[in-house]
């Protein structure tokens, strides 16, 4: 098992349950969600934006550590509340990374299946192919923030390339506040009323045979963001730690690279 | 503060370029400066802030609802790219190519051209490439005698050759912008049954134009051999005793790969995204059968992933042979009890060997390896996409690409005059950023301007393409260079790494010249195959 292999199959898994209950109920898990999931979803949507009133102080700890740590030796409370929250960080979107990177196979077997159905069977089935796209989608959305962290998303390097380890931190640190946070932050705004009208309606394909799970689709839209954010501060965390001159935590193992 | 407000969007692409160049992720730079843009755009009361409303509606329409299937093209591609590095192709086709080529004057330079194209149409990622060649070839051809520059100059060149030669992923990516460019273009004259164009047809129109340039290396190959033999002196005989077993073993599976991606391609039988798909699964065989990643040998799993892989083809074959000269489609119901029974025979054993060969690859890892490369690839492409979404979209709505168009009309020399500026801007930009950037914000501001003068999509793509590839050729900056001087021993300078190059970058001008005075060399093919 590799990081996110729980995770997507925990995923998997639950799709079975819940599609195996809804066939031997006869449609019961479908109407279930039909009648509670929109007031379900919008008490989860008040609660994260509760949790994000008590959270946003995190979005400070780079900065503090950065400019504190030129001063005096860091506070061993701070140093260690840091480090937790850097691995804490990228423990969860290493998951979704991880996760995502199934998607991968899993387009390219739909892809083909999509292909020998309708070249030798002539056959289509639209739910096959908008899985398709849902894959697409969930791979790269939930891949970036682990891509961040592996350093995957490209630079102009001409000038980076060149910089010294506090020049690089530099850039990650203000980079992070300017660009990523602020992006990131633009989209949750703005999702708050997109979740609100689609999950009002548990938006479905447009086909009428096409997968009901539109509403799922875009909401990983404002999780993309929210893995950013956490990807961003725990990049800017470390950039932090680099500036001040003290101990970062090592880079996790990234899969693409192989083992050798 | 009008004549502020005036170029404001100017002032914008300035910021935008100064700030990628501080090094931060390309995807959020875009975004943030966009987003300071609209803060100024707001507080001038030139922005309006609705439209910040609508950015994930932008984000999901843009990359993922249905009809965008297309893109999908692009992490299939890589997929297939990334499986067939693992599985070392490229070594073994240089080695193959080196022994029927090397003994020749010349012969190396020439086994660089060649493989660098079949690499560019199965896959078609340059820094690979030209990393892969320069790892192996370079050392090999120092060592032969080669002159430093002409070798380091035919590796980078050959290595760009993966953007040009269909099927590329800048091909899809730029074929999708113009797409939309050019159906934007004619809604703003007015026409309201637009004509379409599809990255299939960019894929028929660059065809011709990147063969030329492949044709052109290896011209350039053979004159150096004649005109300064010392550059490019033959290997000993003893060295060429060209296995022909061998050779059709590295060279055929790469072949057939790009025969039956390209050519279904081609024919429009198969979309790029579907093609790609089998493309994908193709190389997943391939890799099985090379048993790549894993040290043991054995035989069985060796087996069933050829046998995989030749049912894969025999159901291809079976689909094209059942179909050629029918006037509808048929399908496995209307072949007969022998037909029916021949393919279910084969999706069974493609099955059973996609399921071994899977098992396998997962076992050595190399599985592993692929979707978190592909995942990561696909993560870096899209989320500049959506940086890029945000950027055009506030530089459009402060009035942007009113400027722009004023600009360009105002360029002496109509279409020509405009075409060459974006040209050149293009090719400036390329020195510092990466393709993707800048198909995913110049195209969309510039395309519908350039195509509602009159120009054809097609030649414009191609043109476009062709001028990037050239455009990461060109010394000091071209992103080719870079990759090799990573790679390329000590003893070659990097002044001999551009000095090597330059030929190149005027056989690259020689080529858009000629497609820029013929367009039929790019919109032939696709006018032909697609009437």
């Amino acid at each position: 098992m590799r990081q996110g292999d729980g995770l997507f199959f925990a995923l998997v898994g639950l799709s079975l349950v819940l599609l195996l209950a809804d066939m031997a109920t006869g449609g019961g898990v479908a109407g279930w969600a039909q009648a509670n999931l929109p007031g379900i979803a919008r008490s989860i949507g008040g609660a994260m934006i509760a949790v994000a009133g008590f959270a946003w102080p995190l979005l400070f700890l780079p900065l503090i550590i950065a400019v504190l740590g030129r001063f005096i030796a860091l506070p061993g409370a701070l140093h260690g509340a840091n480090s937790r929250f850097v691995r804490g960080a990228e423990a969860i979107t290493g998951a979704f990374g991880g996760a995502a990177r199934w998607f991968a196979l899993g387009l390219v077997l739909a892809t083909a299946i999509i292909v020998i159905q309708r070249y030798v069977f002539g056959y289509a089935s639209t739910k096959l192919q908008e899985s398709v796209i849902y894959m697409h989608a969930l791979l790269f959305l939930l891949a970036s923030a682990s891509t961040l962290l592996s350093d995957g998303h490209v630079r102009v390097d001409i000038f980076f390339s060149k910089a010294s380890a506090r020049g690089k931190a530099w850039i990650d640190l203000i980079g992070t506040y300017l660009t990523l946070i602020p992006m990131s932050a633009l989209i949750l705004w703005s999702s708050t009323g997109y979740m609100n009208s689609t999950w009002r309606i548990l938006e479905r394909s447009r086909e009428s045979d096409g997968l009901p799970f539109v509403f799922l689709l875009k909401t990983a839209i404002p999780l993309f963001a929210i893995l950013m954010i956490l990807q961003g501060l725990s990049m800017a965390c470390r950039a932090g730690l680099t500036l001040a001159g003290q101990d970062v935590p090592p880079q996790p193992k990234n899969l693409a690279e192989g083992e050798v | 503060m009008a004549v502020f407000i005036e170029i404001l969007p100017f002032i914008m692409f300035i910021a935008a370029f100064i700030a990628l160049l501080r090094g931060y992720p390309v995807a959020f730079t875009l975004a943030g400066v966009a987003l300071l843009f609209a803060l100024i755009g707001l507080a001038l009361n030139v922005f309006d802030p609705i439209h910040f409303r609508a950015f994930p509606q932008r984000i999901y329409g843009n990359l993922m609802e249905m009809d965008r299937q297309i893109l999908v093209a692009v992490p299939l591609f890589v997929f297939m790219g990334v499986m067939l590095e693992k599985s070392k192709v490229a070594e073994e086709l240089l080695e193959a190519m080196g022994a029927l080529f090397g003994t020749m004057r010349g012969g190396l330079g020439i086994s660089v051209v060649v493989v660098g194209a079949l690499l560019a149409a199965s896959t078609g990622i340059v820094g690979a490439t030209v990393v892969t060649m320069g790892l192996l070839s370079l050392p090999t051809m120092l060592k032969r005698g080669y002159s430093p520059e002409l070798a380091a100059g035919s590796i980078a060149a050959s290595g760009t050759l993966g953007q040009i030669i269909p099927p590329s992923i800048v091909l899809v990516l730029l074929g999708d912008q113009i797409s939309n460019a050019y159906q934007e273009a004619q809604r703003e004259q007015g026409i309201f049954a637009p004509d379409i164009v599809s990255v299939g047809d960019l894929f028929a129109g660059a065809l011709i134009p990147g063969l030329l340039l492949v044709l052109l290396y290896i011209g350039y190959q053979i004159f150096i051999a004649i005109t300064r033999p010392q550059s490019a002196p033959a290997a000993p005989p003893e060295d060429g005793n060209a296995d022909w077993g061998k050779i059709a073993r590295a060279l055929l599976p790469p072949l057939f790969l790009i025969i039956a991606v390209l050519g279904s391609i081609l024919a429009g039988l198969a979309t790029p995204t579907e093609a790609a798909g089998i493309g994908a699964v193709g190389a997943t065989f391939l890799a099985g059968a090379r048993n790549a990643g894993s040290k043991h040998n054995p035989r069985l799993g060796q087996i069933l992933s050829f046998a995989g892989l030749a049912s894969l083809i025999g159901l291809i074959l079976l689909i094209v042979v059942a179909n050629i000269g029918q006037e509808r489609r048929l399908f496995v119901a209307d072949l007969g009890l022998a037909g029916t029974g021949l393919a279910w025979a084969f999706v069974l054993i493609t099955l059973a060997g996609a399921a071994v060969t899977l098992w396998r690859l997962k076992a050595s890892g190399v599985l592993d390896e692929v979707m978190a490369s592909t995942a990561q690839i696909s993560a870096m492409v899209f989320v500049i996409l959506i940086g890029a979404a945000l950027f055009s979209l506030i530089f459009k709505e402060l009035g942007g690409d009113v400027v722009v168009q004023a600009a360009l009309e105002a360029v002496p020399g109509g279409k020509w005059g405009a075409l060459a500026i974006v040209m050149l801007v293009m090719f400036l930009l390329g020195f510092f950023l990466d393709f993707i950037e800048i198909t995913f914000v110049v195209v969309p501001i510039v395309a519908p301007i350039l195509l509602m003068m009159g120009i054809d999509p097609v030649w414009l793509g191609v043109l476009m393409a062709m001028n990037l590839q050239t455009s990461f050729l060109t010394p000091p900056f071209g992103f080719a260079l870079f990759y090799l001087r990573g790679v390329a021993p000590p003893e070659v300078t990097t002044a001999a790494i551009y000095r090597g190059a330059i030929p190149f970058v005027i056989i690259q001008l020689i080529g858009i010249l000629a497609v820029a005075l013929i367009p039929a060399l790019a919109t032939g093919l696709p006018e032909w195959l697609y009437g």
